[in-house]
């Protein structure tokens, strides 16, 4: 299984993001940090050991390093007291440059985190203000010089494209200087405007301010034969990596791997469920700091959702698909005893007419088009 | 029961424009009377449809009876009939009147007379009523009773110096308006021994009683067993109940007698045999002739109404046939469309008729409806002699086969101050209206009288009348007949396929125009696919207007944090929700608000 834990905190919200994170005083800090060791503590007796075999962890935000690396490693040591952690077993932690010295990663190092995924989104200070970052391009250089000095030899970086007024040359510019600096891994998103952001409030009645959709497509369609031709492959819809780099933790989401999810508003998906912890830090807090932490109410989850046959057999689908090798046709047939076609054999044929999938019935293999990418919900939502 | 004196019963409606306080006078009249308690009176009495209340329109003709001890210390009966306030329901409203003997005007002491007040009150002499005017809202800063009543005697010709001052709203003034009832509206007249003649005015379907008709004796009197005809209709039946309307109740009586109004109720099973209009009479002592001025009430608007989920369409059946049962001038039957499925050509006396149906189907049957464009009924005359009365676009004969086609034509009055008259002008021309003349009423308001073709006004004319005069224009019309006219089917093609449901019928001046505006419209309300898809408007296989919405070229949801799966999966299902509401036209989807939008093509502020 994986683990995810979630730090809800940030430095400064930036003004397109949607996901759960704060600004919090120190104190509020260390009191979650505990409330989610005793978080950890209470899966740990109450989950068999055979279960308790971890895959992966990952750290994510929010910005994990807010609470300090010392922090982030009690963490870590909390979880291999209470689970085993596997040899080889990916630890990721997300953190923002500028939040984060030579020293806090040396000491993340050391404490047994073997990978880095570090939000730039763009590499052009100007850009980075109107986002609402809180680091400049030459804070990331730093940071990133520094995560190697410590030792870090698998690194992710995040780009955003379809800022306000950037354009395709803009966008080139920062993913070449990223390039340069040869991280294994590049995540790249094209900007969304999430409801209740300011970024939404901004640009949702102005979409001439954003590039248009052509323009959208051009930076999408750049990245993946840039980043080609500097061998990083498309390995999921908007995720590239050298060969070996892949990030483990979240292909198993896409390959319905069973995850624990911790902290405040974490999601899960163990033995079927799906759920997700509440988003309320106060009730959070007063849930899991007491020292017993053995008094645990059902209602602390917002959402908990036992899946049906049909629900799995669409996730098999539409989360399979968001990787480039696509979805297995025996491996349907292993997980839920019926083909593939059986299921699914109207929608696939008409899809793969409309050009958005390709069947490669020898190779095992169903998987999307460059096109079918793009129009990704279009291809899923046939599976619902 | 009470004893029985003509000369004590006064039977009268109000006459008004709207807003200009009607329903308010008949809820402090009633109140004033004593029958209602102020703790029982619920705002606006008379006006019992939730969708009436809500719109602040009197849609069905309601009475109630009341009791008034008056200053000479005699009580009198009062039937109060209300009429309803709009111009769909003209006939109605004439048959209200041939029920009364007398009539209330009210007017607006700020606004003054409008160009309902007018219709409404020719309407009134024309039946011969004694009408007596009543200033309403005297408490506003802007009220001018002076000028209102000069205006009155001016315009009308009536009395209007001793009109009562009030307010209904805070209750000022009504003992004058009562008083004058008394003083000012004769008693009926008509002979009790004569044979039965009664003018049916109104008719209801209730569940238990069947229908409850609602009329006006002339002569004679009826009571339980009296076996009943109606005249027109044909219709037989034995009188199981009469009584009078209490406040929103039926209270039974033992007879109803010459000059009195009050309901029957025979066991008649549907409003269809129980006309507006027609005469009741005795069946073994009939009087010798029907009353005047009953005729078979036409709808005059069609649309076609269809479930927006096809396995809904029975439900959409049942709803029909039950308001039908209380609404003798809705008519439909079923037609299908190559776009929208099964469905029904429903026919209705006017645009606000059709949009109370439309509303009540939603509301009190909970159906979700796609309606098409509504048309008038357009005469088709073919090259073999045939006419046709043409309902649905869709069924205009081959082009080859027409000789020509005739349209209704209204004549219109419209009531404006003197500033905008120009920009009314401007909006009749271009809506093909013929300019019959104008009359000021005083220094700045006229009458406006215009011929107008009835397709050019059911759709927004009234809002493109109220926003070009800032709301003061006020508007009313009646059916004139048909005449020839120039008019061309105009086409839809989505995806190079026509859609049926899109089609209508526009005089071939104004065809290019409301083409280029209807592809404009569709342009923003289907959305992408996967491939182009060209909107095009045809005449005759002629394309006059053409618009292309734009393929699919992104359609993605990167970012997935923490492994929240349950989001996305809801993100899914809404886009996929959001198109199951859509009709497929060929390998289109289009929603259904595209069939709405085109209703309101009017851009121009």
């Amino acid at each position: 299984m994986e683990l995810y834990i979630h730090i809800p905190f940030c430095v400064r919200k930036c003004k397109y993001c949607d996901f759960l994170s704060m600004t919090a005083d120190e104190e509020t800090r260390e009191r979650y940090v505990k409330a989610l060791m005793g978080e950890i503590a209470y899966y740990g007796r109450h989950m068999e050991k055979k279960d308790r075999i971890l895959e992966t962890v990952y750290f994510g935000g929010g910005t994990p390093t807010v609470i300090g690396a010392r922090n982030l490693i009690h963490i870590l040591d909390c979880i291999k007291k209470c689970f085993q952690v596997k040899d080889g077993c990916e630890i990721t932690v997300e953190l923002n440059p500028a939040t984060i010295d030579g020293e806090g990663l040396k000491e993340l190092h050391k404490g047994g985190v073997n990978r880095l995924s570090i939000g730039l989104q763009s590499a052009h200070n100007e850009e980075l203000r109107l986002l609402g970052r809180i680091h400049s391009y030459e804070d990331f250089l730093e940071v990133f010089g520094k995560a190697r000095e410590a030792g870090f030899d698998n690194i992710n970086v995040d780009l955003i494209s379809a800022l306000p007024g950037q354009s395709v040359g803009d966008y080139q510019d920062s993913l070449q200087k990223v390039m340069r600096l040869k991280p294994e891994h590049i995540s790249a998103y094209s900007l969304i405007l999430e409801e209740g952001t300011p970024f939404y409030n901004t640009y949702v009645n102005h979409p001439e301010l954003l590039p248009d959709e052509e323009t959208d497509r051009e930076m999408y369609h750049l990245t993946k034969k840039v980043l080609k031709e500097a061998g990083y492959e498309r390995y999921e819809i908007s995720n590239y990596a050298k060969p070996g780099f892949e990030s483990k933790h979240n292909s198993g989401y896409w390959k319905r791997v069973p995850y624990l999810g911790t902290g405040l508003g974490a999601s899960s998906f163990m033995e079927g469920k799906r759920f997700k912890n509440g988003t309320n830090l106060k009730e959070y807090l007063q849930n899991w700091e007491k020292e017993d932490g053995n008094i645990v109410h059902e209602d602390r989850f917002d959402e908990f959702y036992a899946l049906s046959r049909q629900d799995e057999m669409a996730e098999y689908m539409y989360l399979g698909l968001r990787m480039s090798r696509g979805v297995s046709i025996k491996g349907f047939f292993k997980c839920f005893g019926k083909g593939l076609f059986d299921i699914y054999g109207r929608e696939l044929i008409k899809l793969e007419k409309e050009g958005l999938l390709l069947v490669d019935e020898e190779g095992d293999r169903v998987y999307l088009t460059d096109f079918g990418m793009d129009v990704s919900n279009y291809v899923f939502e046939r599976f619902l | 029961m009470q004893q029985y004196d003509q000369s004590k019963i006064r039977n009268f409606c109000i006459v008004a424009h709207i807003d200009h306080g009607k329903s308010t006078l008949a809820d402090r009249i009633i109140e004033k009377t004593g029958l209602l308690t102020s703790r029982e009176m619920q705002a606006q009495v008379l006006d019992n449809m939730e969708l009436e209340r809500e719109r602040g329109i009197t849609i069905k003709a309601q009475t109630v009876r009341i009791v008034y001890k008056a200053k000479d210390g005699e009580e009198y009966i009062f039937n109060l009939i209300d009429t309803p306030g709009h111009v769909d329901f003209n006939y109605e409203v004439s048959r209200a009147l041939a029920a009364c003997d007398g009539a209330i005007l009210v007017v607006d002491a700020a606004q003054g007379i409008e160009a309902q007040t007018l219709a409404n009150v020719y309407l009134a002499l024309d039946h011969d009523l004694d009408v007596f005017p009543v200033i309403n809202k005297i408490d506003l800063p802007s009220a001018e009773p002076d000028r209102v009543k000069d205006e009155i005697e001016d315009v009308i010709g009536i009395e209007a110096q001793d009109a009562p001052l009030i307010s209904a709203k805070n209750g000022i003034g009504i003992e004058d308006v009562l008083e004058q009832i008394v003083e000012k509206i004769p008693a009926p007249k008509g002979d009790p021994d004569a044979p039965l003649s009664a003018l049916i005015f109104d008719s209801l379907y209730d569940s238990y009683k069947g229908v409850i008709i609602f009329c006006r004796l002339m002569e004679g009197r009826v009571r339980k067993g009296t076996k009943i005809k109606m005249m027109a209709t044909g219709a037989s039946a034995e009188v199981v109940e009469v009584g009078y309307f209490g406040a929103g109740q039926f209270i039974p009586c033992e007879e109803l007698a010459a000059g009195m109004v009050g309901y029957i109720t025979a066991s008649i099973k549907n409003v269809k045999d129980t006309a507006v209009g027609d005469t009741v009479t005795d069946v073994d002592n009939p009087c010798e002739k029907p009353l005047p001025g009953y005729k078979k009430v036409n709808s005059m608007v069609y649309c076609g109404m269809y479930p927006a989920d096809g396995a809904k369409y029975p439900d959409l059946r049942d709803a029909l046939e039950k308001l039908q049962l209380n609404d003798a001038s809705l008519n439909y039957e079923p037609e299908t469309s190559v776009a929208l499925g099964f469905g029904f050509r429903c026919g209705f006396l006017g645009l606000l008729h059709l949009e109370i149906i439309q509303e009540r189907l939603e509301r009190e049957y909970n159906l979700d409806l796609v309606t098409t464009a509504p048309g008038v009924i357009y005469k088709v005359h073919k090259t073999n002699g045939e006419v046709i009365e043409l309902t649905n676009p869709s069924n205009l004969p081959d082009p080859a086969e027409i000789d020509y086609m005739e349209e209704p034509i209204v004549t219109s009055e419209i009531m404006v101050t003197t500033e905008f008259i120009g920009s009314i002008m401007e909006l009749c021309q271009e809506r093909r209206g013929v300019y019959l003349g104008m009359e000021y009423m005083e220094e700045t308001r006229a009458l406006l009288r215009y011929e107008l073709p009835l397709n050019e006004i059911i759709y927004d004319f009234f809002d493109a009348l109220k926003s070009r005069s800032r709301g003061y224009a006020s508007f009313d019309y009646e059916l004139k007949g048909y005449e020839q006219s120039e008019l061309v089917k105009l086409d839809i093609l989505i995806n190079k396929e026509e859609v049926d449901a899109l089609s209508f019928i526009v005089h071939k001046d104004s065809a290019y125009d409301r083409g280029r505006k209807m592809c404009e419209k569709l342009k923003d309300e289907i959305p992408r696919h996967l491939f182009e898809i060209p909107i095009q408007a045809a005449v005759g296989g002629k394309v006059i207007a053409r618009e292309t919405v734009k393929a699919m070229r992104k359609d993605v949801l990167a970012k997935c944090y923490g492994g929240d799966i349950t989001r996305k999966k809801k993100l899914l299902e809404k886009q996929k929700e959001g198109k199951k509401r859509m009709r497929q036209i060929g390998n289109v989807e289009i929603p259904q608000s595209a069939f709405m939008s085109v209703l309101k093509l009017d851009d121009r502020k």
